[in-house]
């Protein structure tokens, strides 16, 4: 009798407790990367801590691109080069690490826990910010669906930025605004698996902060108040190359409620 | 809601306290501290806390068939080398266990292993900062003699919150000797086990359908007769995808382990093998590092306790890999040629692992991979090892352990670089104890670890020498001197120059203290689980240890 209570048990928790997905059904009929555009959407910013001699970031850079594509202009993506693995040794003689970005591997206690990892939107802060590259796409629909907050305008132009920006409900908390350059494009070395890529292509890597790590403190209005920084690229920087970032976080949480950005050309 | 579960824990204390029988209350604790100095010759660094720490301590109370426990942990902040995610203070151990009529019911934490830990195992590891402890109920019957079934319903521990995963597990196992009472006295004794584990976690993927019931069973045997011993384990994972929108590998997981081994005195054979392919399996879609293991197939290979020895430690590649080992103890018996007055110990190690047929199991949208079963020739290796161990007796004060090893090591796979290269290295130990006299032994070590120079191998950091002496007064003083030292090396074009690590340390200890006080400058070295690594930065500074118990 009661053997035969385990037996059924066992057969039940056997049973309910496993699902096989077949080849055919891997793939979603139709993704769901589709959003209403009339309105304002929240777009995300996906940070993502890397190092070219880490060997997984590829990957992790890899899934930024597929993410950006399957959810065309709603993503904006940043690599922030940290740590050990993007310290410059031996042959690998260019630094892609930024005070800025040091600051915020510090802060948010990034290659400690091992790259490739990651940020949406910095959700989750303190305990549960950092997240796997596997992890990003699975947040993104979640947030996207999030009423807007913020509305953010970018333009540039005899390298000034200007940005505009309203809320859209009322916020709770101080609010703050970044403003930082990235490039695309960037061909140099990278450890990916077990092989060295000589002319590997670095895009969304931070080159710099405009107004600091954790930007100025602003107020905003139900109408667009605009906000004006200069900016000059480095000499090895290519200007059409490169694009402005701009985002603002609630500083009481750390979470980014909306992020713009523009590419800069010649 | 915790503060009632604490609360819950103290009533055995308060209602049993009238009883003439109070319970046994039991408890042990463990602090380390480390300062950090600037040091330039080993690029250590000085760290803002100056002072790091790890400790722990664990009550338990007893009473009868009734036991619960609770453990504090302090990592104020995290020593370098392990988790920075520690950083903190609290109790994220605490339970109570209590045994009725066979039943055996535990609430809150619990450490627990299915078979060999093939398909589940929940440990700890203080030392390699690895805490996988479960959160739940867990239940233990016997529904007839010789027949164990244990049952859990949980979650996992991650350094200070918990896994999303929801953990369910069986197990049974029947021991054919305990249940029938003819076989009871039979020399064959026979034992089946067979369990079942399966996790829950959510699916939002956006373009995959990720299952989120991820199912692994397993089944065993454990056969012995006289003189020779059988073990025996497979396991099957269902589907498993890591996530993201990249790529996925819904290929399934399996593993079969089997050791045969042959005793009588004086001689020990043991013949070891293991395949496993894809059978990472966490309490979190592609978890990394050491997060959220749910299983441990340990390593197929002799782990070295000596320092130089275990210098290039292999561990098993859960993604998938071939390994075999095997071993021979022998004893040279007193008085014989070779045994000499004392006899002789001899141990004869060989293991070889090498990745599964062109890579492991691979199961995506557009395509597939199914490794041959049996594999070697031609296919990359992880890791060689053949090591010789030799302990003799010398005379009643001296005794010696001599030790060779000769390693392939790939770097690339266990350290995830890109080299292109294996290590060859070669390691001579001798071990000298010297009891100088009652309560006074002077033990030292000398190793050297050389690495092939040829063009077929990646030297890394070249050649090392080891040297320690420790005087021993017992029962309450030690003294230690270590110098570690590397002769220099060139890599990626940079020239290092040749460093001495020395340490120094002394301890005491009276009746359950100890106290350890070091100093010293300590290596770097990389750490990697699963493809994801983390620096272990190189340290000079002060070591404090103390461990205490009742």
């Amino acid at each position: 009798m009661k053997s035969t209570f385990f037996t059924l048990f066992t057969a039940v928790l056997f049973i309910t407790s496993c699902d096989k997905i077949e080849k055919e059904d891997f793939l979603q009929g139709d993704s769901s990367g589709t959003v209403d555009t009339t309105t304002i959407v929240k777009k995300v910013l996906i940070e993502d801590f890397t190092g070219y001699k880490c060997n997984n970031c590829p990957q992790a850079a890899a899934e930024l691109h597929a993410i950006e594509s399957l959810f065309e202009s709603k993503i904006v993506g940043i690599g922030i080069h940290v740590g050990f693995f993007a310290t410059p040794s031996g042959n690998f003689t260019t630094d892609f690490r930024t005070e800025s970005g040091n600051e915020l591997d510090q802060v948010f206690d990034a290659s400690n826990n091992g790259l490739p990892i990651g940020m949406v939107n910095r959700k989750g802060y303190p305990s549960a910010v950092l997240s796997q590259y596997t992890e990003w796409a699975s947040m993104i629909p979640d947030i996207l669906n999030e009423p807007a907050t913020v509305a953010l305008k970018l333009s540039e132009s005899n390298n000034q930025i200007t940005v505009e920006a309203k809320k859209l409900t009322e916020i709770s908390g101080n609010l703050k605004l970044v403003v930082c350059i990235t490039e695309d494009n960037i061909i140099y070395k990278q450890v990916d698996g077990s092989t060295l890529i000589e002319d590997y292509e670095h895009d969304h890597v931070l080159r710099t902060h405009l107004n600091g790590t954790w930007g100025s403190e602003i107020t905003l209005d139900n109408d667009y108040t605009s906000f004006n920084y200069d900016f000059s690229l480095e000499n090895d920087w290519v200007r059409s190359n490169c694009n402005v970032i701009a985002y603002v976080y609630n500083d009481s949480n750390k979470e980014v409620l909306q992020v713009e950005k523009i590419h800069l050309i010649d | 809601m915790k503060a009632t579960f604490y609360l819950l824990l103290l009533i055995p204390f308060l209602s049993f306290s009238q009883d003439n029988n109070q319970g046994v209350i039991q408890g042990d604790f463990n602090f380390t501290a480390q300062t950090y100095y600037e040091d330039s010759t080993i690029n250590a660094s000085l760290v803002d806390e100056f002072m790091l720490m790890n400790g722990y301590a664990n009550i338990l109370y007893s009473k009868g068939n009734f036991i619960a426990g609770v453990r504090y942990e302090s990592y104020m902040n995290t020593l370098q080398g392990f988790d920075t995610r520690y950083n903190g203070h609290g109790i994220p151990y605490r339970f109570a266990q209590y045994n009725v009529h066979g039943l055996d019911i535990t609430v809150g934490n619990f450490y627990e292993q299915f078979g060999s830990g093939i398909i589940f195992r929940s440990y700890e590891e203080k030392n390699l900062g690895i805490d996988n402890v479960m959160d739940g109920i867990r239940l233990k019957y016997s529904p007839l003699q010789g027949l164990t079934l244990k049952g859990f319903v949980a979650k996992q521990r991650l350094y200070w919150e918990h896994g999303p995963g929801i953990i369910r597990g069986i197990d049974g196992e029947f021991n054919l000797n305990e249940a029938f009472t003819s076989l009871e006295n039979s020399k064959t004794r026979a034992i089946f086990g067979g369990s079942f584990v399966s996790r829950f976690q959510e699916d939002n993927n956006p373009v995959y359908n990720l299952p989120e019931n991820v199912a692994a069973y397993a089944v065993r045997t454990s056969l012995s007769r006289g003189k020779i011993a059988f073990n025996s384990e497979y396991a099957y994972k269902y589907n498993d995808p890591a996530g993201g929108i990249t790529f996925n590998n819904y290929a399934p997981g399996m593993a079969l382990t089997s050791n045969l081994s042959y005793s009588q005195r004086g001689l020990g054979i043991l013949l070891e093998a293991h395949r496993v392919d894809n059978m990472d399996y966490r309490s979190k879609r592609g978890a990394s590092l050491n997060d959220l293991t749910l299983n441990y197939i340990p390593a197929i290979s002799k782990q070295h306790v000596y320092t130089l020895a275990a210098f290039y430690p292999f561990a098993t590649q859960p993604l998938g890999e071939l390994g075999f080992q095997g071993q021979i103890n022998y004893t040279f018996k007193k008085k014989s040629k070779i045994g000499g007055k004392y006899g002789t110990q001899l141990t004869l190690n060989y293991s070889r692992i090498n990745a599964l047929n062109r890579g492991s199991s691979l199961l995506t949208e557009s395509g597939s991979h199914t490794p041959m079963f049996f594999s070697i020739q031609g296919e990359e290796l992880f890791f060689r090892d053949f090591n010789v161990d030799i302990k003799k007796k010398l005379n009643k004060n001296v005794k010696i352990n001599v030790n060779y090893l000769d390693i392939i090591y790939n770097k690339d796979i266990i350290e995830g670089k890109s080299n292109g290269k294996d290590i060859h290295a070669r390691i001579g130990i001798l071990e000298v104890n010297y009891k100088l006299k009652p309560k006074h032994t002077i033990r030292s070590e000398f190793q050297y670890l050389s690495v092939d120079k040829s063009d077929k191998y990646y030297q890394d950091q070249g050649d090392w020498l080891m040297g320690l002496v420790e005087y021993t007064i017992s029962p309450h003083w030690f003294f230690a001197f270590m110098d570690q030292y590397n002769g220099g090396y060139t890599s990626e074009e940079k020239t290092y120059d040749a460093v001495h690590y020395l340490n120094i340390s002394c301890g005491y200890s009276k009746g359950t203290n100890r106290f350890e006080l070091g100093y010293g400058k300590k290596r770097e070295g990389i750490f990697c689980v699963g493809g994801v690594c983390r620096n272990v930065p190189s340290s000079n500074g002060f070591t404090l240890s103390i461990t205490s118990s009742f």
